[in-house]
């Protein structure tokens, strides 16, 4: 809570503004029907037009100047609301995308999702919602009990007296609804994603012919859905014709008390006027209003409190070490010596004594099935994590003593599920090195194979990518990327699946022209593919997270069972 | 144009009136409820009228020294019959939610989801591969829901809306005609006012709704893509481009609140010259006798007028609803129009022997690209055909036309000897098994994803194929065994094993013809290994289709059909294409030639 308020700190002075604006208009407001119990009683009563016209004139310069003080406190909220919420999303986006791998997988990518998107929203939200509810609630309710005072003691008291009231009938309907709608929410969810599970599954479903199976499913979950929409609504549905009930309630009781009470004849001595009775009556519906609006607010109030300390929780993370210097690209001697590793929190070795050496200039190859533990070693050689055993080095320096910064400077790597970003291809190449021309941009997706694709969009480098790469293909996406990793000035280069959308033809053209390229660097291969692996320096075998054997292909093929039987599931038995 | 437009939007209405015929009895006895709801409210005002007058009657001699007597019992009986009709329009008000909240969703909104659903069934795989499944999937929430929530004000607006204010405007014209005319001026242009504020609120609440889009997307590529960013040092630019959403949005955000948050005073503020007006002509006239004004007069309009504006507005509201609910039923009847399957009406079933021949078969996904034309192979029953070829070359389109996922514009296809088209599609689909390479399994236990071909298969069954399919070990060293309920969120089970199950259920499907698609690719090697052997087990004796990126799983196959640009380049035995040194050739050696 208190990291979120420190987010409205600069917006003190605008805060202490718009609530002294705030009690200006909701006063203003509330006077009106005391103006007019002047006018039953001074002007009617007496037959003094000039009084009526004069409080008349009263009346709306007091309406026109509230209604400017609300314009004026709107202004103001508009910005500090907006404000607040431009703060807190960016501050929440930067600290997210600064974070080290182990706090992020911490929190995970739908997680900080969340947390960075429907959270924020949902706070900002209610920004001005508290404001409303701290600020003109409490106003509402002592100004609408302040002028009844000026008419009646006993009639001021039933009015206090009506709010708990209202409260305590209204509360125990709206306390269970942030669940009902959670629950019908849940059941949306479900019938959407049955409907999505069809769908991708149309061919399978049609196949076996179950569509009529499936139709059921859907049919069952729609029903289910609708009870409990139905059962969240009834619910809602009860606040506004009961809130009107009691409303409407106390306004009887009032006039019945305030009959009485006109009967009084000392009552009548100290002021007690049928203007004053009515005029009491009307601020009701003033309270009212006041009491509805703390009800919703207690409706979102868990909601709202379950996300405060998402948030918090991850602005309270600590930022990755600043990546300082960097710029500086290391040579090309890679040694992995005993390198050890298990993921934080968890007790599983996903890699342990890994003994790896790259010489400058050399392609290595890393092979081994889903789960060998090959895309973590990738993790350690971008210094995603530190080894939890062993060392690391570059260049013949440990990791520890170049720095984060230079180490990922010093490493290209093209990450297996070939990511790209919305925007045009020119600019997902030029990551990999912002300062390159457009030339040596066109070079590269030439040697990434890529210049059939350019050359048929009429964009041509300025083709558009949709959001995750929605308008090309998986290979189409690795290609981007590996354009975009032999872009970057660096002494190793790492590949991990990069070729596997690919298919054979295209990967040896593509391989052959970037060995050209990279000519005198560092390639480190890893495939699940035994044809990928073969013509390269040095193989190493991975399996279960220790490297079985390592060697060229030739030597792997008499000393390695696990290797041999890669290379003959693939390939068949004749490319031994 | 406009015209045209218009009929349209009058046929929807119709429509979705015509599809609220299954709850016209309820809808009548809710209008009939609203109706009572009316009549009430429009009477307090009245009583409140009495209340005030007697309260002031009393107090005005009193006030100025002259004797009166309070008419206790009249001003009881008054506060009796209020308090009634508070309670009564209350009531009213529940009953009608409960009556129109369980008819609508129950037998509108499900109604017509449930018609959508069924509808799915009739479709061609075509529409549900051309229409983006996001956009199915908020047809039948969103669009179907907006026009529920409208059925559902329907009465509220229309009925006790259009009453209620036809009501007052009748009374107060009866109670005093030259006060009316104020509150007939000022209420609405308030509303005038509002709506137009309203309006140009929403054109920035649009901006930021879209650039709120924009963020999510963002944000959503930097934590999927977040060891790219880190790998590439690419925090800065994301942050950049992500300060800059936010910046736009903040603009906006401020922009649509501010205009959004004055409508609020502006109608406050006519409301109130309506209020003051009355009380200023109100109590004059009072105050000099005129056309027998009262107090409890004054005090009623003030009521009048309070409640005027409330049927204005939801009609108003109903109006701009009227426009969204009407472009989203339109969306929701052009998906149950869509045009459906035709389905053969002989009941010819293939044999079960597994011949097939395409004969001269053409086909395109858009007829301006033709993709295969005058194809022609003929596959013995047994025989193993595979399709190879680089990807996007249309090695699945074979598929989609011999399973009549697609249906061939020209040139016939003979299962057994008979042409698919003259059969019905459950009963050709019923003589192949498929294996692909997206592994579809539904939400539910290990052990119905098995039997899903099946259902009838006994416990032996299921497990023998859990076996073949080497699985079976895996499935019993889970907690739940069999039992175990795969969902979006299961992690314990990978990739590689799901397709392991996937086999599985066509082994367990044992059908003649057998369709595997890039079948083990997201098998591990080891793996692949154990089931290659089954899968070869699998395709003794059954005609099979293998589309494959590996060439060492179809060396052995009777047919290989080269595809490339979606024409069949190539077609042969692997010795007779080696041989040829083609397309084949150069795809068989490249995988020997890398680095070379």
């Amino acid at each position: 809570m208190k990291t979120i308020l420190h987010y409205l700190k600069p917006y003190r002075k605008p805060l202490i503004l718009t609530g002294v604006l705030c009690i200006l208009f909701t006063l203003g407001g509330a006077f009106l029907p005391y103006l007019m119990s002047r006018i039953v009683d001074d002007g009617i009563a007496t037959g003094d037009l000039s009084v009526i016209l004069k409080l008349g004139a009263l009346m709306l310069g007091l309406a026109i100047l509230s209604m400017l003080c609300a314009i004026w406190t709107s202004a103001i909220n508009a910005r500090i609301s907006a404000g607040f919420s431009y703060d807190l999303t960016r501050s929440i986006f930067r600290k997210a995308s600064g974070l080290d791998f182990e706090n992020f997988s911490k929190i995970g990518t739908s997680g900080l999702l969340t947390r960075s998107t429907h959270d924020v929203s949902t706070l900002s939200g209610a920004s001005s919602m508290m404001v409303n509810v701290v600020v003109v609630v409490p106003i509402l309710m002592v100004g609408g009990v302040a002028f009844a005072l000026l008419s009646d003691r006993v009639l001021a008291l039933i009015l206090l007296l009506s709010t708990p009231l209202a409260f305590l009938i209204l509360f125990p309907i709206v306390r269970h609804l942030d669940k009902l709608w959670k629950l019908s929410d849940e059941y949306i969810d479900e019938q959407n994603r049955l409907m999505r599970e069809r769908l991708s599954g149309i061919r399978v479903i049609r196949a076996f012919d179950k569509e009529a199976h499936e139709h059921g499913r859907i049919a069952h979950a729609t029903e289910e859905m609708a009870k409990y929409i139905i059962r969240a609504n009834v619910r809602a549905g009860y606040v506004n014709p009961l809130c009107m009930l009691v409303l409407n309630f106390a306004t009887v009781v009032m006039l019945w008390v305030g009959a009485n009470r006109l009967q009084d004849p000392v009552l009548l001595e100290i002021g007690l006027t049928a203007g004053g009775v009515i005029a009491t009556v009307q601020y009701v519906a003033l309270i009212l209003n006041g009491v509805m609006m703390l009800s919703w607010t207690f409706v979102f109030l868990p909601h709202l409190k379950v996300c405060i300390n998402r948030v918090t929780e991850v602005l309270h993370l600590p930022d990755e070490p600043e990546l300082e210097g960097g710029g500086e690209v290391v040579g090309g001697d890679l040694v992995l010596k005993n390198v050890g590793f298990s993921y934080p929190g968890s007790e599983l070795k996903t890699l342990s004594g890994i003994d790896l050496t790259v010489h400058a200039g050399e392609t290595v190859a890393i092979i081994g099935g889903t789960g060998s533990g090959k895309s973590t070693i990738l993790k350690l050689l971008l210094d995603f994590y530190p080894p939890t055993e062993g060392e690391i080095s570059l260049g013949g320096k440990p990791y520890a003593g170049i720095g984060r910064a230079t180490v990922r400077d010093s490493i290209s790597a093209a990450l297996q599920k070939g990511m790209v970003f919305e925007g045009t291809l020119l600019d997902n190449v030029r990551m990999g090195n912002p300062d390159a021309s457009e030339e040596a941009v066109r070079n590269v997706l030439d040697i990434a194979q890529m210049t059939d694709f350019v050359e048929s969009h009429k964009e041509g480098l300025d083709f558009r990518l949709a959001q995750a790469g929605a308008n090309i293909s998986g290979g189409q996406k690795q290609r981007i990327s590996i354009a975009r990793t032999i872009l970057k000035p660096a002494s190793v280069y790492v590949f991990d699946d990069s070729f596997s959308a690919l298919d054979y033809l295209t990967e040896s053209k593509l391989r052959k022209a970037l060995n050209r390229y990279l000519a005198g660097k560092s390639q480190i291969i890893i495939t699940q593919r035994a044809a990928t692996a073969m013509r390269c320096d040095k193989i190493y075998v991975l399996e279960q997270g220790g490297v079985v054997d390592s060697g060229t292909h030739e030597s792997l093929m008499q000393s390695c069972t696990v290797y041999r039987e890669i290379v003959r599931s693939q390939l068949g038995g004749d490319a031994a | 144009m406009k015209n045209g437009k218009n009929t349209n939007a009058g046929k929807t209405v119709v429509r979705i009136l015509k599809d609220t015929k299954p709850i016209a009895g309820w809808l009548l006895l809710g209008a009939l409820i609203s109706l009572v709801s009316v009549a009430l409210s429009l009477a307090t005002p009245a009583f409140v009228r009495n209340l005030s007058d007697l309260l002031y009657n009393y107090w005005e001699p009193v006030h100025l020294g002259e004797p009166a007597v309070f008419d206790n019992a009249a001003f009881a009986v008054g506060c009796v019959l209020l308090a009634a009709a508070y309670a009564g329009s209350s009531l009213a008000a529940i009953g009608e939610m409960l009556i129109m909240n369980n008819v609508v969703s129950k037998h509108f909104t499900c109604a017509i989801r449930i018609r959508m659903s069924d509808k799915i069934r009739r479709l061609p795989v075509r529409y549900v591969d051309q229409t983006p499944n996001g956009e199915i999937i908020s047809h039948m929430t969103d669009d179907v829901s907006v026009m529920g929530t409208t059925v559902h004000s329907f009465l509220e607006t229309l009925i006790s809306g259009v009453l209620k204010l036809l009501g007052i405007i009748v009374l107060i014209f009866i109670l005093n005609p030259i006060l009316a005319c104020a509150v007939i001026v000022f209420v609405p242009l308030s509303l005038v006012l509002s709506a137009k504020i309203a309006g140009k609120s929403e054109k920035y609440f649009a901006t930021v709704r879209k650039k709120n889009g924009e963020l999510y997307a963002l944000t959503e590529e930097t934590f999927t893509g977040f060891d790219t960013v880190k790998a590439f040092h690419l925090e800065g630019r994301q942050r950049d481009r992500q300060s800059e959403l936010c910046g736009d949005m903040r603009e906006a955000a401020q922009k649509g609140t501010f205009l959004a948050s004055i409508v609020q005073p502006i109608v406050a503020l006519s409301n109130n010259i309506a209020y003051i007006v009355i009380c200023i002509l109100g109590g004059v006239f009072v105050a000099n006798n005129l056309f027998g004004m009262s107090v409890g007069t004054i005090m009623a309009f003030v009521i009048y007028a309070r409640m005027f504006a409330g049927p204005l507005e939801s009609i108003a509201q109903g109006f701009s609803m009227l426009q969204q609910t009407i472009a989203s039923a339109e969306r929701v009847y052009k998906m149950l129009d869509e045009e459906e399957m035709t389905e053969a009406t002989e009941e010819t079933a293939p044999k079960g022997e597994g011949n097939v021949q395409f004969e001269n078969v053409d086909f395109s996904y858009d007829p301006k690209q033709p993709l295969i034309q005058g194809l022609t192979i003929d596959v013995r029953a047994g025989e193993k055909v595979a399709i190879v070829g680089p990807t996007g070359g249309g090695k699945t389109t074979i598929v989609n036309l011999l399973m009549r996922f697609y249906d061939v514009d020209g040139g016939r296809i003979l299962v057994d000897g008979k042409d698919i088209m003259k059969m019905p599609r459950n009963a050709l689909r019923s003589v192949f098994s498929m294996v692909l390479q997206d592994t579809w399994l539904f939400s539910g236990t290990i052990y119905d994803n098995i039997a899903y071909g099946r259902p009838d298969a006994t416990e032996e069954e299921v497990h023998e194929a859990a076996k073949r399919a080497h699985i079976d070990r895996f499935i019993r060293s889970l907690p739940q065994g069999y039992d175990t309920v795969i969902n979006e969120e299961t992690t314990n089970i990978s990739g590689g094993q799901k397709q392991l199950l996937t086999i599985a259920r066509a082994y367990l499907a044992n059908r003649p013809i057998l369709i595997l698609d890039e079948a083990t690719s997201n098998v591990d090697t080891r793996t692949e290994i154990l089931i290659q052997k089954t899968m070869d087990d699998l395709m003794k004796d059954r005609t099979s289709f293998v589309i494959a990126h590996r060439l060492s799983t179809i060396v052995d196959a009777d047919t290989i059909l080269v595809v490339n640009h979606g024409t069949i380049v190539e077609q042969g035995t692997h010795r007779e294409l080696l041989a040829k040194n083609g397309f084949y050739a150069e795809i068989y050696n490249s995988q020997y030639e890398l680095l070379n």
